[in-house]
C-alpha cells in the first residue's frame, strides 16, 4: 500500500473574535475544527458542505494561503505548514471559482499561463511554445486565444486559461475550489470531462471543494461532508451518497431538487433552522438541534447527542472490509449500527 | 377552458438604437389561472428580461408587442397604472432578495407599506396583516422579527420576507426571477416547498425563471426553453423532459449533472451567440449537431406542434428538423434522455 500524497491530521483553523474597546478577544470562530484525512495519488477527495461550514477555509489552509492554529497538513512526506521549500509548494496548485476574479484583466492568455513559469525561472527557453501547448491541453486554440485578453473570452474559457496556469509547474495535487460555479450548466459539463481527462492523462490528484452534490458525483472517488467545521461523514463516493450514514449527509442529499417529470415533494428531509454560529456551537454534536433521527430516539437516548460529541469512528457499514485503512467513517452515535 | 390572465404576444426588448442588440425577439405565450410556467434557459437567453418587460420593468430598452394582463394592454401603458399591476395583481420576487428591501427600515414596516399600497386597511389592520404574511411564508416568531432591519434576517429568511412583501397585494401572479440562486441547498429546498404550498393555497399562478431545470421541474406544470432570445420549445413538464423535440433541448437536457448518477456528460460545442449580431436562420445552427447547411442556417425555422396525448397542451420546437425539407425528417434525434433510471452511457466506477 503505497503511502497518501496528502495527509491533513488534526487540523484547526479558528479565526479570535475580538469585542470591546481593547479589542481584547474574546472567543474564536472555529472555521475548521479538527479535520484529518488522507489522498492518494490520482484520486478525486470531494469535500462537500453548505456554505460557512468551513470547506473553503480547509482548502486555502491546505495549500498555505492560511496558516492553521494546529494540525499538520504533509504532503509526500514534506510539511505543508510554516517555512516550505518552494520546490515542495509549487507541486500542490489551486484553481478558483470565479474565473472573472482571478485573471489579470490587462494581461494576455498567453501571460497569464506563463506567470508562474517567470516567477519560478522555467522554461526560459521555449515558454512560449510550451504555453501553446498548455492552452492546447486544456481545448483552447493557441492560434485564437494567446493574445486574448480575458473579457474576450467565454466564463468556460477563462475557467479553461485558470486550469491551464495550474498546471503549467506540472503539479501533482489540484485543488478545486468550486471550480463550476459560476458557470452554465452546458459549459460546466465540458470543464467537468476536461478534469476527468487531464486526471486520466496525467494522473493528477485532486482535493475537489463544492457545494454542489451533482457535481461532487459526477468527478469524486471519495466524499467527506462536512458541517460547522467539522466532517461528519467520509467514504467511497457510491458508499456515502447512495447509502448516507449520518443524518445531515441524509438531509442534504434530500435537499437536491431532481429534474423530475412527475415530482414527489415528500422524499425530502426537510432541516429545520439555519446552521449554528460557528463561534458558538451547539455542545455534544454540533448537528443535534437540528436532527431529524434524533426525533425519533427516546429521551436517555437523545441526551447522548447533548453530552458528547461523537468521533469520527469507522463503522461496518456492509460490503467487503477495507484493508486500506481509507474505510468509511461516520461522526454520529446512532449511525448506521444500532438499529 | 378558461380565459389566459396572461397573454404575451410578439413581445420584443431592444437596448440601443444605432447597434440595437435584441435581448427578447418576440415571444408569445399564454398563462392561465392557477397555472405554473417555467422558463429555462443559460446566461443571456433572455429570461430575465423577458419577464421584466411584462410589467414595465426596463429603463433603458424599448419595448414592443403586446402585453394583455387580464385584457388590459401594460406595453406602452402609463407607469402608474404598471406600479399599481406590480402592487396588487402581480407580485415579483427576485434572485437578491435584500435588494427588495430598504436597508434602513424594518421589514416590517415595509411590508405594511406594501399592505397600504393595495388595500385600505388601518394601521393595525395592516401591521396585522404583515405578520400574518410573515408568518405565511415560514418566519418563525413573526411578530418579534417585524421590527428587525434585513440585515438581521440570514439569506433564505430574506427571501422568505421578498416573498411576503410581493404576496402584500393578494397577486393573482407571482413571477420568480432565480429565487432559489445562490442560497444553499437545504435553503433552497424550502424556499421550493414554499412556492408549492402557496401556489396551492392561495390558487395563483406562477411565472417562474431558473437556470436549475430541478428546480423548475419541482415547481412547474407547463416549461419554456429559450435559446438567443426566443422561445425554442414549450410543452408540459413531461413532453419536454422526456421528449424533447428542440435539439438544444435534448443538449441542454444531457448537459445536467444528475446527483443520483454518475455518467457521460455532454457539453454543447460552441457558445451561445451574441446578441448584437445573432446567426441567421435558426440561432441554435452553429451548434445543432443536426443542422443542415443552406436550410438551417436560411430561413428562421417553423414552429412545429407535437400531438401526442389527446390532452395535449401545445407541445411546440421551433426547428427546421421536422420538415420534409430537412435530410433527418421523421428519424431526427430528438435526444431523450431517461431521467429515472440510470442513462445507458453510465461510466463506470
Amino acid at each position: 500500500m503505497s503511502s497518501p500524497l496528502l495527509s491533513v491530521r488534526g487540523l484547526k483553523r479558528h479565526y479570535p473574535v475580538r469585542s470591546g474597546i481593547l479589542k481584547r478577544k474574546t472567543g474564536a470562530v472555529r472555521a475548521v475544527d479538527g479535520v484529518s484525512f488522507d489522498l492518494r495519488q490520482g484520486e478525486t477527495l470531494a469535500i462537500v458542505g453548505e456554505s460557512g461550514c468551513g470547506k473553503s477555509t480547509l482548502a486555502e489552509t491546505v495549500i498555505g494561503l492560511d496558516e492553521p492554529t494546529a494540525g499538520e497538513v504533509v504532503f509526500d512526506g514534506a510539511s505543508l505548514t510554516g517555512g516550505v521549500d518552494k520546490s515542495v509548494r509549487r507541486r500542490v496548485q489551486m484553481v478558483f471559482q470565479d474565473p472573472f476574479s482571478t485573471l489579470n484583466e490587462r494581461m494576455t492568455v498567453g501571460r497569464i499561463v506563463a506567470e508562474p513559469l517567470v516567477i519560478h525561472g522555467e522554461r526560459e527557453d521555449d515558454r512560449a511554445a510550451y504555453v501553446r501547448e498548455l492552452l492546447e491541453t486544456v481545448g483552447l486554440d493557441p492560434a485564437r486565444h494567446y493574445d486574448a485578453f480575458p473579457h474576450e473570452l467565454s466564463g468556460g474559457q477563462r475557467q479553461r486559461v485558470g486550469i491551464a496556469r495550474a498546471l503549467a509547474l506540472d503539479p501533482d495535487l489540484l485543488v478545486l475550489d468550486e471550480p463550476v460555479s459560476a458557470l452554465d450548466v452546458s459549459v460546466r459539463a465540458g470543464i467537468l470531462e476536461l478534469l476527468r481527462e487531464l486526471q486520466a492523462e496525467r494522473g493528477l490528484t485532486y482535493l475537489l471543494i463544492s457545494h454542489d452534490v451533482s457535481v461532487v458525483r459526477q468527478v469524486a472517488d471519495r466524499v467527506a461532508v462536512m458541517y460547522l467545521g467539522e466532517f461528519v461523514e467520509l467514504g467511497d463516493l457510491g458508499d456515502v451518497l447512495d447509502e448516507p450514514a449520518h443524518p445531515y449527509t441524509e438531509a442534504l442529499l434530500s435537499s437536491v431538487p431532481r429534474v423530475r417529470a412527475e415530482p414527489a415533494p415528500d422524499e425530502r428531509i426537510r432541516l429545520p433552522g439555519s446552521p449554528p454560529d460557528p463561534a458558538d456551537p451547539p455542545d455534544g454534536c454540533r448537528f443535534h438541534p437540528r436532527c431529524h433521527l434524533r426525533e425519533r430516539l427516546d429521551d436517555k437516548a437523545a441526551a447522548r447527542c447533548v453530552a458528547a460529541d461523537p468521533e469520527l469512528t469507522e463503522r461496518d457499514v456492509g460490503g467487503e472490509p477495507r484493508q486500506d485503512g481509507d474505510g468509511r467513517t461516520v461522526a454520529c452515535h446512532f449511525r448506521p449500527a444500532d438499529e | 377552458m378558461t380565459d389566459p390572465i396572461l397573454r404575451v404576444r410578439n413581445l420584443r426588448t431592444q437596448f440601443g438604437r444605432r447597434d440595437p442588440l435584441v435581448a427578447v425577439d418576440g415571444i408569445s405565450y399564454d398563462l392561465r389561472a392557477g397555472e405554473t410556467l417555467g422558463i429555462v434557459g443559460e446566461s443571456g437567453a433572455g429570461k430575465s428580461v423577458s419577464v421584466r418587460s411584462l410589467v414595465g420593468l426596463i429603463d433603458e430598452g424599448e419595448v414592443t408587442g403586446s402585453v394583455e394582463w387580464r385584457g388590459q394592454e401594460l406595453v406602452g401603458a402609463p407607469t402608474r397604472t404598471l406600479r399599481g399591476i406590480r402592487g396588487s395583481g402581480i407580485g415579483m420576487v427576485f434572485q437578491n432578495a435584500e435588494a427588495a428591501f430598504d436597508p434602513i427600515e424594518t421589514v416590517g414596516s415595509q411590508i405594511v407599506e406594501a399592505v397600504h399600497a393595495s388595500r385600505d386597511l388601518s394601521n393595525q389592520a395592516a401591521r396585522a396583516e404583515a405578520i400574518d404574511l410573515l408568518e405565511e411564508v415560514g418566519i418563525g416568531d413573526p411578530a418579534g422579527r417585524f421590527d428587525d432591519y434585513p440585515h438581521e434576517y440570514s439569506g433564505g429568511m430574506a427571501q422568505r420576507a421578498a416573498i411576503a412583501m410581493a404576496l402584500a397585494g393578494e397577486p393573482d401572479l407571482l413571477i420568480a426571477d432565480e429565487p432559489t440562486t445562490g442560497l444553499d441547498v437545504s435553503v433552497q429546498a424550502g424556499i421550493v416547498d414554499l412556492f408549492r404550498d402557496l401556489v396551492a393555497e392561495r390558487e395563483m399562478s406562477l411565472l417562474l425563471i431558473s437556470h436549475d431545470l430541478g428546480v423548475v421541474s419541482q415547481l412547474c406544470t407547463r416549461i419554456m426553453v429559450m435559446y438567443a432570445g426566443r422561445i425554442v420549445e414549450r410543452g408540459s413538464r413531461r413532453q419536454l423532459l422526456d421528449s424533447p423535440r428542440h435539439p438544444y433541448t435534448g443538449a441542454f437536457l444531457r448537459s445536467v449533472p444528475d446527483v443520483d448518477v454518475r455518467r457521460a456528460l455532454e457539453p454543447i460545442g460552441g457558445s451561445p451567440p451574441s446578441l448584437d449580431d445573432p446567426p441567421s436562420g435558426c440561432r441554435f445552427h452553429p451548434r445543432c449537431p443536426a443542422a443542415d447547411a443552406g436550410l438551417c442556417d436560411g430561413a428562421t425555422p417553423p414552429t412545429v406542434g407535437f400531438a401526442e396525448e389527446i390532452d395535449d397542451e401545445g407541445h411546440e420546437a421551433t426547428c427546421h428538423g421536422y420538415t420534409d425539407a430537412h435530410p433527418g425528417g421523421d428519424a431526427f434525434d430528438r435526444g431523450a434522455v431517461d431521467w429515472v433510471e440510470p442513462a445507458p452511457s453510465e461510466v463506470d466506477e
